[in-house]
């Protein structure tokens, strides 16, 4: 390893544990922005600093926004007796963009993933039942990723709220196996989700 | 479905070679520890992108070296693709028609290989994984598909141990084992269908066979063990209900020990001369020809499924097969008409009547004659 001034060094080293960027690429990248005129590295680092202070989880449904509530629960216009429960904040982004839907979110950021040590507590699932009651939800539609953990998280979440007042029911798995939302092309995904069926497990 | 094409960079301890390999049979004589097998498993690792031997990657790459390449291109009803696998300690490389893929598609089947080596005759003595893999690998020739089921189940079964880990030390949640469970018994209840299918697709190649190799002296069966009260007929639906039950008893039991101990992962083959065990009863000739019979089933049920013939890789059983079942042996593989690998250490071994070519293989070297 050759010698890189500790400031170089501390940054390849942050930028290599973003996903897919091994060490080699980060300390090029760290690099590239040293070669940049000064403003660049500026105005990266401000936009870093903004994206923490004011970026933030939605109190109702976990999505990102820079208010306390999100755009989506603050909008009046939208079916609130439709909530579709999403692993990431890019799978609502995906499922946002069929414009086949248009209902409320609720973003679980992650699934049941027993080896990586995340249960139930890890997700942001304990205000669930309180607020599908507190909008008056009728049906909640999963919308996880068809691999065995998004599955299996889906029939987890759909017997616990089988005691509820409402319809469960899950995309249809017109979803390639083992297909994450966020890759599928927008067709696909707003007939996944037309097609949904009342879940029976 | 044959190679045109093969090469290798790195590989083992073989030197850089590149070969037109012949259509039919490829005779590969060398003395022992030249670099035969590595031949082979070269080929094999095109085809599953792993080596027979379970090597870990590293161990792939010749001593002195930080990566291998190992390149083919295969012609299947005249349409040619190209395979490179490139595999370093750091992981393996896929290329196909020159297109990296980043994620093993669910149904790839570019090259159907079928091997055969010293480990295959001891499938009627050994311990039931090598017989899961048998009928994996078969079912998986198949049905491409197949493999997606088995990856799944894996999945659902490691995430249940971990819970069973989990429950055992006080973190019981009734609701996510009860979420896991569930996927476990879909993805194994589909597993076992397949088997079964696969088997009762199988089982008239089989008979054929056997009765062919010995002279309808002998009735050969294969049966499938699965869990309690499995019955070979069932349908998904009992199978899934069969399987549940199964996961039920066992839970308490599976809770102590952490880990799963009813599904797929631990059923095992039944192999039957004349209605008893062969494992416990069949003489040395006997195994022999009942693992022949296996394999020669498997070269006519691959080529029932996709029409062709899959490569066949014969790693030095000809010296451990007696006069009559090589010649056997031998005579199939003239009649099949697909590609064939074969070492030896002295090819008087090997009758065929066929063309072959022959390549010596010395400290490895490959050299056409
Ligand atoms: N990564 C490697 N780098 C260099 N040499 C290796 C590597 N892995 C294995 N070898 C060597 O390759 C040699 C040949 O192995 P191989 O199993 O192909 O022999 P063989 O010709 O099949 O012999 P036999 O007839 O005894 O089965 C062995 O001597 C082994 O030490
Ligand atoms: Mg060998
Ligand atoms: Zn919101």
């Amino acid at each position: 390893m050759p010698l890189l001034p500790p400031a170089l060094d501390k940054l390849a080293t942050l930028l290599s544990r973003l996903p897919g960027v091994g060490k080699r690429s980060a300390t090029r990248y760290a690099f590239h922005i040293l070669g940049q005129p000064e403003e660049f590295a500026r105005s990266l680092a401000s936009a870093l600093e903004e994206l923490v202070t004011h970026v933030r989880f939605c109190v109702d449904c976990h999505a990102l926004t820079e208010h306390e509530q999100c755009d989506i629960c603050r909008d009046l216009s939208r079916d609130r007796t439709l909530v579709c429960v999403v692993e990431t904040a890019s799978d609502l982004v995906a499922v946002e963009q069929t414009g086949a839907f248009c209902g409320l979110y609720h973003v679980l950021h992650g699934v049941l993933a027993p080896l990586k040590g995340i249960g139930p507590g890890q997700l942001r699932l304990a205000n669930l039942e309180a607020r599908l009651a507190a909008v008056g939800a009728r049906e909640v539609i999963l919308a996880t990723s068809t691999d065995v953990e998004g599955e299996a998280t889906a029939l987890y979440l759909a017997k616990r709220l089988a005691p509820l007042p409402l319809t469960v029911s899950r995309i249809a798995t017109g979803v390639p196996m083992g297909g994450e939302l966020e890759y599928l092309d927008q067709n696909t995904l707003s007939r996944a989700l037309s097609g949904r069926r009342a879940f029976e497990g | 479905m044959h190679l045109v094409a093969l090469g290798a960079e790195h590989f083992r301890n073989l030197a850089t070679f590149r070969l037109a390999p012949h259509r039919r049979f490829n005779i590969l004589e060398g003395k022992n520890g030249q670099g035969k097998t590595n031949l082979l498993e070269a080929v094999f690792l095109l085809s599953a992108f792993r080596s027979f031997r379970d090597a870990r990657n590293r161990e792939l790459v010749s001593w002195s070296e930080e990566a291998t390449t190992v390149y083919g291109e295969i012609v299947r009803r005249d349409i040619a693709r190209t395979v490179e696998v490139t595999v370093s300690a750091k992981g393996k490389r896929v290329a196909l028609d020159g297109k990296n893929i980043t994620r093993l598609p669910d149904e790839l089947a570019h090259l159907n290989v079928v091997l055969f080596g010293p480990d295959d005759l001891s499938l009627t003595k050994a311990g039931p994984q090598l017989r899961r893999r048998f009928i994996d690998r078969a079912a998986y020739a198949v049905w491409p598909d197949y493999v997606t089921g088995l990856r799944r189940y894996a999945e659902a079964l490691k995430n249940r141990n971990e819970l069973l880990r989990q429950a055992a030390a006080g973190g019981l949640d009734v609701g996510v084992i009860q979420a896991f469970e569930h996927a476990l018994v879909q993805h194994g209840a589909r597993v076992v269908q397949r088997r079964l299918q696969f088997l009762k697709s199988f089982q008239p190649h089989f008979d054929r066979v056997f009765d062919h190799i010995t002279a309808g002296a002998l009735k050969g069966g294969i049966a499938y063990r699965g869990f309690k009260g499995l019955s070979k007929d069932a349908d998904l639906a009992a199978l899934e209900a069969g399987y549940a039950q199964a996961l039920d008893e066992a839970r308490a039991t599976d809770m102590r020990r952490g880990f799963t101990s009813v599904g797929p992962h631990s059923d095992d083959l039944l192999f039957h001369i004349n209605k008893r065990s062969a494992r416990v009863y069949a003489s040395q000739g006997q195994h022999r020809a009942f693992v022949l019979a296996l394999k020669i089933a498997e070269l006519h049920r691959i080529h029932e499924a996709i029409g062709v013939y899959p490569v066949f890789l014969l790693d030095d059983v000809s010296s451990e097969l007696d006069e009559e079942r090589n010649a056997q042996l031998m005579s199939y593989l003239d009649q099949a008409g697909g590609q064939v690998f074969i070492t030896t250490t002295d090819r008087r071994f090997i009758h065929v009547a066929s063309d072959a070519r022959v390549y010596r293989v010395a400290d490895g070297v490959i050299s056409a004659e």
